[in-house]
């Protein structure tokens, strides 16, 4: 599946020998591909991949029907999206609110076919003086908004969770010496935080390193500014460890890095998107606020070396600001 | 009468499937190359039997007469899978 993931972002002719393995497949192989892609929301990539395929390789009707029938869901999810996040921006616009999209769309303007990235919800950043008159419009407007627990906003418009931060930056609090908001490092610099934010807790998807491997790739401004950014913001190890996993199961050349990135494979293969599918995390989900916060909290203990060896002054900052703001609500 | 701008049409591999939204569920169904590309060239647009008739007579090059009695039975189909607005 990744090697599938691999040539759709690449936008290579697959292999033979990747050729030969698909052509080899029995129904309950392609079953298992087409799974492990839903749970990684990377089958909007997995289907671009297949249709690049030579055409000895044939996809069982009902893989190729399921294929359909989701990136119709997707297409139709992401129009809903747009709609959403056009009314709520020109909601904020009209009262003045200055408002940035973090991930999404922009995320999803580099993928080789931008309408299949699968969008979960909105994440919106509004600076923290404009956060009171986001919640006074929303509320005014009939859409309830909820704290959560990181600090930021929570909303349903129209079946569309949307996310408001007041903060750029997943982890990090100061901002101040980091890139201007919105740009192209800024966005890097949110992605490598996000991924790590999730790595380090119930755990992360593919699409999200997906997200990060176009960006990084097609990011055309000063490198070194960049890696400056990074540095700042204290992901320097983690981006390196993030560049090596995409270097060696997303890249041009596999496998061409020392640096050993099998652990957060491990994360990704066992957890899927959000760590959703990481044993018990579903029935956690379904469980009580306070049951769900204890599941989480067990899921950051265990990993806490691994965001430690990486970034431990985001990680102990994470901590701090969780724990505050659970005790606080 | 206007094609429903919002039934869609999905390509993968040689096959097409055409969803279409009713109150409270989507409906598939698998369909074949021409009628794909009559939903892909009307979707959302007004038309006559003649415009689709007229289209598969660009497309296929097929006999006037054919081309009139698929546009009808194209139709047909529309109005069965509920894609067709007043």
């Amino acid at each position: 599946m990744m090697e599938l993931v691999r040539e759709a972002l690449l936008g290579a002719p697959p292999p033979s020998w990747l050729v030969a393995s698909l052509q080899a497949l029995d129904d309950e192989g392609w079953r298992s591909l087409l799974e492990e892609a839903r749970r990684q929301t990377v089958t909007g990539l997995f289907f671009t991949s297949l249709d690049r395929l030579p055409a000895e390789v044939e996809v069982p009707a009902d893989i190729s029907m399921a294929l359909m029938a989701e990136v119709d869901g997707i297409l139709r999810k992401n129009a809903l999206v747009r709609e959403v996040e056009s009314t709520v921006l020109s909601l904020f616009s009209s009262a003045g609110l200055a408002t940035v999209i973090m991930k999404g769309s922009a995320c999803a303007a580099r993928y080789p076919d931008p309408g299949y990235r699968e969008q979960g919800d909105i994440d919106l950043y509004v600076q923290a003086d404009g956060i009171q008159s986001v919640r006074d419009l929303l509320s005014a407007a009939g859409y309830p908004v909820a704290d959560s627990p990181d600090d930021s906003l929570l909303c349903n418009v129209k079946g569309v969770d949307i996310d408001i931060h007041r903060v750029y930056y997943d982890f990090c609090r100061h901002t101040d010496s980091l890139p201007e908001v919105p740009s192209p490092e800024a966005e890097l610099v949110m992605l490598a935080a996000h991924i790590l934010k999730h790595a380090a807790g119930p755990g992360v998807g593919l699409r999200q390193i997906c997200d990060f491997a176009l960006a990084d790739r097609m990011f055309q401004g000063d490198r070194q500014a960049l890696g400056e950014a990074f540095r700042t913001a204290g992901l320097e190890r983690w981006v390196r460890h993030l560049r090596a996993f995409v270097c060696d199961y997303l890249g041009e050349n596999p496998s061409s890095t020392t640096n050993d990135s099998s652990r957060l494979l491990d994360i990704v293969a066992s957890g899927g998107n959000f760590g959703h599918y990481g044993h018990g995390r579903q029935d956690s989900l379904g469980q009580s606020s306070i049951k769900r916060k204890a599941d989480t909290l067990v899921r950051m203990i265990s990993r806490l070396p691994f965001a430690m060896r990486y970034a431990p002054a985001m990680t102990l900052k994470r901590f701090a600001s969780l724990s505050f703001n659970n005790i606080g609500r | 009468m206007r094609l429903d701008p919002d039934c869609r049409i999905v390509d993968f591999r040689g096959r097409h499937m055409l969803t279409v939204s009713r109150p409270g569920r989507l409906a598939s169904y698998e369909v074949n190359g021409s009628f794909a590309f009559l939903v892909w060239k009307f979707r959302g647009h007004e038309f006559t039997a003649g415009d689709i008739a007229a289209a598969l007579l660009d497309e296929y090059g097929i006999p006037e007469e054919k081309a009139l009695a698929d546009a009808g039975a194209v139709i047909a189909l529309w109005e069965e899978y509920g894609m067709i607005r007043p």
